[in-house]
């Protein structure tokens, strides 16, 4: 049986969580994968930690739910503790540098990788727009997913809200651009960072 | 045919279209809150389709019996405490042979309890009212069933005259994913109290509810029993996936089988002699085709999120059939993910 790729999106309530998760999802479906996507939406969701999970697939997905992600994006710091459960030493660990410190993540055992998209939004685009930097950032990890399809994907999910505004339509694009950058870079550091260990 | 992407309960909105439902009357709760709203979304578009919001879900199942009464095909969906509160015209509907149709989304009990997931609704669903639960009940597992099922349930009521439901949960609801709808043929409804052909032959109509001597219900009661048991053959489903030289044979159903489905294909790939059993009808339930099944098994499992509803099922339905180990994986109101139930096969195995 083919496994799917998991991947678990988690942050505060607002952050747009459930924007990259639903993204995505339309995004693995234009690009003829199978894919599902299922958010948690206990109470919490008028206020607190929220979890999205996505799995794409060349063949039929079994189950919405999953016990272990191969990548987990954590946008914030109580998101930390809430998500332990669902990493193994195989998984990718992308968090925010701006919300979480090393320190915080330090008993977190695989491969972890610190982005600043708070700070790059804030400086170079909007706030408004920190969460697709990180659609970015996953979209240059997942195979079968362009740039293309994504930024299609996006208009989609974001529809009139963007559509009718060139500047947040452009905005939008270059954070997407910015995260595929970002996490680019970060791994080449990674990998010299190992091979200088 | 057309292949899309939609979150459950649209799917639900676009099953219920499909199989010609023409009104719709709820109250929200979540996790079924999304079929209220997309319905009204409809209606707002398209005028032949009636949206009507209750004071609360007592009046929903009376409102919906109200169209159905007067020809509408009229349909209603809750949740949870919503569930309790309806029971009251569902009741009332089975009583009185109403095809209402139902979409139930389990969530987490008892009472307010969560509003995520459970498959704690079974035995509310099934048997609910203050009678002998002549009630069709269809257990979905993903979202393709979703469509298909909730569109069968239109036919299966309009067709039986029996309450139906599609007993879904908060997990399948909110799931995002593939989807193909495929029109099929529907049954039409007709008045059920004034019906012009009727009332020109000079017939009168009326349909009980309440009666003087006990002989007189016992009469009509004993008629719906033996209705329900002849079209039970009829309208029994269910799913068998490696049962023939399993020597571990799990039931379960709606999502949870979904799980258990992956679970059992992965042991199938370390030669583990495991097979699932899925009842997609959990009333009538297929007995015949469950006791089948296990004739060469040694042991059975059954696996649900609630403490034994699905099991008691089970187990009335195989008592004297089999003489296999039994065992059980209980979680109320929890997920289960497919890794986790491989464990408990490997456990038992």
């Amino acid at each position: 049986m083919e496994k799917p790729l998991r991947l678990i999106v988690t942050g505060e309530g607002g952050q747009g969580v459930q924007v990259i998760g639903k993204t995505l999802t339309i995004a693995a479906f234009l690009a003829r994968r199978k894919t599902t996507y299922i958010p948690n939406y206990g109470v919490e969701q008028r206020g607190g930690v929220s979890v999205g999970f996505n799995q794409i697939s060349t063949h039929q997905i079994p189950f919405p739910k999953f016990a272990k992600a191969d990548i987990l994006v954590v946008l914030c710091k109580r998101a930390v503790k809430r998500t332990e459960q669902y990493v193994t030493p195989e998984t990718i660990y992308i968090y925010e540098r701006g919300q979480i410190s090393k320190k915080d993540v330090e008993h977190i055992n695989c491969k972890k990788i610190g982005m600043d998209a708070k700070e790059y939004a804030e400086k170079f685009l909007t706030l408004k727009v920190f969460n697709v930097i990180y659609l970015g950032a996953i979209t240059s990890l997942v195979d079968g997913l362009t740039k293309e399809i994504v930024r299609k994907a996006l208009e989609e999910e974001l529809g009139a809200k963007v559509l009718n505004n060139p500047a947040m339509h452009q905005l939008n694009f270059k954070a997407l651009d910015a995260g595929i950058t970002m996490l680019r870079n970060e791994l080449r550091e990674t990998r010299e960072e190992e091979v200088h260990a | 045919m057309n292949k899309v992407l939609a979150i459950g309960n649209e799917v639900v909105v676009e099953a219920a279209i499909d199989a010609g439902a023409s009104m719709f009357c709820g109250y929200p709760i979540t996790p079924s809150t999304e079929i209220l709203a997309g319905w009204a979304k409809r209606a707002d578009v398209d005028k032949d389709l009636v949206f009507l919001q209750t004071e609360d879900e007592i009046a929903a199942g009376f409102a919906t019996i109200g169209g159905i009464l007067a020809g509408k095909k009229a349909w209603t969906a809750s949740a949870g405490p919503g569930n309790i509160l309806m029971q009251d015209s569902l009741a009332m509907a089975e009583a009185m042979r109403i095809p209402i149709v139902t979409y139930i989304a389990q969530r987490g009990g008892p009472s307010t309890g969560t509003v995520i997931f459970s498959q704690q609704e079974l035995f509310l669903t099934a048997h609910g009212g203050n009678g002998e639960g002549m009630r069709i009940v269809y257990s979905p597992g993903n979202l393709q069933e979703l469509y298909d099922y909730t569109f069968k349930a239109f036919d299966a009521a309009w067709r039986y005259r029996f309450p139906t439901f599609i007993l879904s949960d908060g997990y399948l609801g909110k799931t995002f994913g593939e989807v193909i709808y495929h029109k099929g043929k529907t049954i039409d409804a007709k008045p059920m109290l004034q019906d012009k052909e009727r009332i020109e032959k000079g017939e009168y109509v009326n349909i009980r509810n309440c009666y003087s001597l006990e002989d007189e219900l016992a009469e009509v009661l004993n008629k719906d029993i033996e209705d329900f048991h002849k079209m039970s053959p009829k309208i029994v489903e269910y799913e068998e996936l490696y049962c023939g030289d399993a020597e571990l044979i799990v039931f379960a159903h709606g999502s949870v089988a979904e799980a258990v489905k992956a679970a059992v294909s992965m042991a199938r790939e370390q030669k583990m002699k495991v097979g699932l059993f899925r009842p997609i009808t959990l009333r009538p339930l297929p007995k015949e085709a469950m006791i089948k099944a296990v004739r060469k098994a040694k042991k059975i499992m059954v696996i649900e999120a609630a403490h034994g509803q699905f099991a008691k099922l089970v187990r009335d339905a195989l008592f004297g059939a089999t003489q296999a180990e039994y065992y059980s994986y209980f979680k109320p109101a929890e997920g289960i993910v497919p890794e986790e139930a491989l464990e408990k096969i490997q456990e038992v195995l």
